[in-house]
C-alpha cells in the first residue's frame, strides 16, 4: 500500500523530458522524499562532479572558467545522468537511485548509456538514409544529408551532451518537443523513418505530382511531405479511388467538398479516421508505430480540412496533383561571349586552315559560349559537313536553345531573314533531321521549356 | 533549492585559498615579502569579487598562489606595496582571462604579465593593464602571438625610447 502511495507522489507527467534530473529532484524535494540534508548532499556532489568535469574541459590549463560555460557543463552532466535515470522502471526508482547512489556513479552509468545510444542512433541514421524519399525538396535533403550527418561529427558527449549544433530544418508532421541532445535526434529520426516508411508505399513520381499540386516551388519550401501525401491518400480513400495513384481531380475535390459540407470538426475527424483505417488495410500497413503515427497526424489534417472546407479552399489541403511539365522552366545560361579582337583572330586562324579536323580542333579548344558557336558557324565559312561536326559538340540543351531561337515557331528560309540567319537555319535543320526521332522530340520538348537567363 | 551556479558561495574553497596564500610565505620570505592572515583573507575576497565581476567561476583555490610565487622576485615589489600590487594583479588576471577568450592558459598569462611588469612596464601596473596586456589581448583575438608587434606598435616603442 505504501509503495502505491509513494509512486503517486511523483507525478511523471510533470517531469521535464529535457531537464529530467532537475525536475525529478525538485519534485522529490517538494514531496518530502528528499530532505534538506540529502538535497545539500546532492548539490555538493553535483558541484564536485562539475569541478572535475570543468578541469577536464580546461585540460588543467585554467583554474577558472566562464560561468556560462560552467552552467553548460553542469546541464550536460545532468542530461547524461537523466539518460540513465529515465531507463529505470519509473520515477520512484529514479528518486531511490539518486538518494542511494553517488552522483558520480550515476553520471558514469549515464555516460555509458549515452555512448550506446549514440552508436545505435548512427546505425538508425544509415537506415533512414537508405529509405529517403526521392524528392527535390531542399530542406528534406539538406536535413538528412548535411544536418543530421554533421550532428554525429559535432556531438559532444563530454561537455555538451544536451546540445544540437547543426540546423535540423525539415519540419516533421509530429514535431519533437521536450527533448534535447541525442534523445531529440533519436526521436526525430524515429518519426522521420515512420514518415519515410509511409511515403515508400507510393511512387516517387506520384508524390512529386502531389507536391507540385500544393506548390510548384515546393522544392524550396519548409513543408512536410508525409502530411501532404497522407492528406491526398485519405482523399482517395474517402472517394474509394486507387490510393496509390494519389490522384484527385477537380471533380473529386467537388465531391469531397460536398462530403464535408455542413459537418462539424468531430464528424470530419470520424470520416478521416475511418478513411485512415481503410488506407492502412489497403496499403498493408501493419507496423504498430506507423499506425499510431498516422492516427496522431489525423487531428491536424481533420482540423485543416474543416477550416478549408468551410472557406471553399479544400484544394489547398487535398490538392489537385500537377504534371512536372507544367512546372518551372529550365534555366539556361549561354556563357560569356569572347572578346571581339580575340574572336576575329580566331576566325582568321580557322580560315587559314586547310583541313576540317584542324578547324574543329581550334573551335573545340577556344570556344566555350553558345553565342560564339552561333557566330562561328557562319563567320568561319564552314561547309555543311564541317558545320555538322561543330554541332556534334553541343548537347541536347544547347541544340534546344539554338533550335528555339532559329527554327521552332518561325518560317525556315523566310524571305525577310538575313543570309546569315538562313545559313544558320539550314545547318541546324539539316543536322537535327539527321538525329534519331526520340532525340529530335526531346530537343523540341526542351526548347519549349528552356528559359534563357 | 536550485542548481544555480550564481548561488555557489564556495565557503570551503575560500578557506583553502587563504591557507594556500599563507603557505606561500615560506618562499616569499626570502624576498622580504610576507602576508598576514588578514591580508590573505582580503586577497581571497578580491579574488571572489574579481571572479564575480568578470563572470567567471573557480572550483579550486585559485591562482593567487601562482601569482605570488611568480611575482615575488620582482625588483618592483616591496613589502610596502606587496598587498596593493597583489590585489591589482588578481583583478588584472581575471579581466584578461576574458579578454583573451580563454585562449591563454593561466601559466602563460601569468608569465606574460610578469615579463611585461618587470620589463617594459618597469613596475607600472597602469602600463601593464592599459598598454601591454591590451596589446597582447588584441593579438590573441586576431590570431597573432601574444608578443606580436605591428608597425604602429614598433613606432610607439621608438617614441618611448626617446
Amino acid at each position: 500500500m505504501s509503495n502505491i502511495e509513494r509512486s503517486r507522489l511523483i507525478n511523471e507527467e510533470l517531469l521535464s523530458g529535457e531537464f529530467y534530473f532537475q525536475s525529478l529532484v525538485e519534485q522529490a524535494f517538494r514531496q518530502g522524499l528528499i530532505d534538506d540534508r540529502a538535497m545539500e548532499g546532492i548539490q555538493m556532489q553535483s558541484i564536485r562532479l562539475l569541478a572535475e568535469r570543468t578541469e577536464r574541459f580546461n585540460q588543467g590549463d585554467s583554474s577558472s572558467v566562464k560561468i556560462e560555460k560552467a552552467q553548460s557543463i553542469m546541464i550536460s552532466n545532468f542530461y547524461t545522468m537523466s539518460v540513465y535515470l529515465k531507463s529505470l522502471p519509473d520515477a520512484d526508482a529514479a528518486v531511490a537511485e539518486v538518494t542511494s547512489t553517488p552522483i558520480s556513479e550515476i553520471y558514469k552509468k549515464g555516460r555509458r548509456m549515452l555512448d550506446i545510444k549514440l552508436h545505435s542512433a548512427k546505425h538508425f541514421y544509415s537506415i533512414v538514409c537508405r529509405n529517403k524519399i526521392q524528392t527535390p525538396n531542399h530542406d528534406y535533403n539538406a536535413t538528412i544529408d548535411e544536418g543530421i550527418k554533421s550532428f554525429f561529427y559535432t556531438y559532444d558527449t563530454d561537455f555538451a551532451a544536451h546540445e544540437i549544433i547543426p540546423v535540423i530544418d525539415y519540419p516533421l508532421s509530429t514535431a519533437v518537443t521536450d527533448l534535447a541532445g541525442l534523445e531529440y535526434i533519436q526521436r526525430y529520426l524515429g518519426n522521420l523513418q515512420l514518415e519515410n516508411l509511409f511515403c515508400s508505399r507510393f511512387d516517387a513520381a506520384a508524390i512529386h505530382r502531389v507536391m507540385l499540386g500544393y506548390d510548384t516551388g515546393y522544392g524550396e519550401l519548409l513543408i512536410n511531405i508525409y502530411q501532404q501525401v497522407l492528406s491526398e491518400a485519405l482523399g482517395c480513400a474517402l472517394l474509394c479511388k486507387n490510393i496509390q495513384e494519389l490522384y484527385i481531380s477537380h471533380c473529386d475535390t467537388q465531391k469531397l467538398e460536398h462530403l464535408f459540407a455542413g459537418k462539424s470538426k468531430e464528424e470530419i475527424h470520424c470520416l478521416v479516421s475511418d478513411a485512415a483505417f481503410a488506407l492502412c488495410r489497403t496499403l498493408g500497413i501493419t507496423n504498430d508505430g506507423l499506425q499510431k503515427y498516422i492516427l496522431a497526424t489525423l487531428h491536424e489534417i481533420s482540423s485543416r480540412v474543416y477550416n478549408a472546407a468551410g472557406s471553399g479552399a479544400l484544394s489547398r489541403v487535398i490538392v489537385i496533383p500537377q504534371q512536372p511539365d507544367c512546372s518551372e522552366p529550365l534555366r539556361y545560361s549561354a556563357g560569356e561571349k569572347m572578346d571581339d579582337e580575340k574572336y576575329r583572330g580566331l576566325i582568321d586562324e580557322i580560315l587559314q586552315c586547310r583541313y576540317a579536323q584542324d578547324k574543329l580542333e581550334i573551335i573545340k579548344n577556344n570556344i566555350s559560349s553558345l553565342e560564339d558557336i552561333e557566330d562561328v558557324l557562319v563567320d568561319a565559312e564552314l561547309d555543311e559537313t564541317e558545320a555538322f561536326e561543330v554541332l556534334k559538340l553541343l548537347g541536347e540543351a544547347e541544340l534546344s536553345v539554338l533550335a528555339g531561337r532559329h527554327l521552332y515557331g518561325m518560317e525556315v528560309g523566310a524571305a525577310d531573314c538575313s543570309d546569315r540567319e538562313k545559313r544558320l537555319q539550314q545547318y541546324l535543320s539539316g543536322y537535327l533531321s539527321g538525329l534519331p526521332c526520340e532525340i529530335q522530340k526531346e530537343i523540341k520538348r526542351l526548347a519549349g521549356r528552356i528559359k534563357e537567363v | 533549492m536550485t542548481f544555480d551556479l550564481m548561488l555557489f558561495s564556495g565557503g570551503l574553497l575560500e578557506k583553502q585559498a587563504v591557507s594556500e596564500i599563507i603557505k606561500c610565505n615560506e618562499i616569499t620570505l626570502r624576498y622580504g615579502l610576507v602576508l598576514s592572515e588578514q591580508q590573505a583573507r582580503e586577497l581571497a575576497e578580491t579574488r571572489k569579487d574579481s571572479l564575480k565581476s568578470s563572470g567567471r567561476i573557480e572550483f579550486g583555490g585559485g591562482v593567487i598562489d601562482k601569482l605570488i610565487l611568480e611575482f615575488c622576485d620582482s625588483p618592483y615589489i616591496f613589502q610596502s606595496n606587496y598587498t596593493e600590487v597583489m590585489h591589482e594583479l588578481i583583478e588584472i588576471f581575471y579581466y584578461y582571462k576574458n579578454e583573451t577568450l580563454d585562449l591563454m592558459s593561466d601559466d602563460e598569462l601569468i608569465s606574460f604579465m610578469k615579463s611585461c611588469f618587470d620589463g617594459k612596464c618597469q613596475g607600472s601596473l597602469d602600463l601593464l593593464k592599459m598598454r601591454e596586456l591590451e596589446r597582447m589581448a588584441r593579438n590573441i583575438r586576431f590570431g597573432y602571438d601574444p608578443g606580436h608587434r605591428d608597425e604602429e606598435d614598433a613606432e610607439e616603442d621608438e617614441d618611448e625610447q626617446y
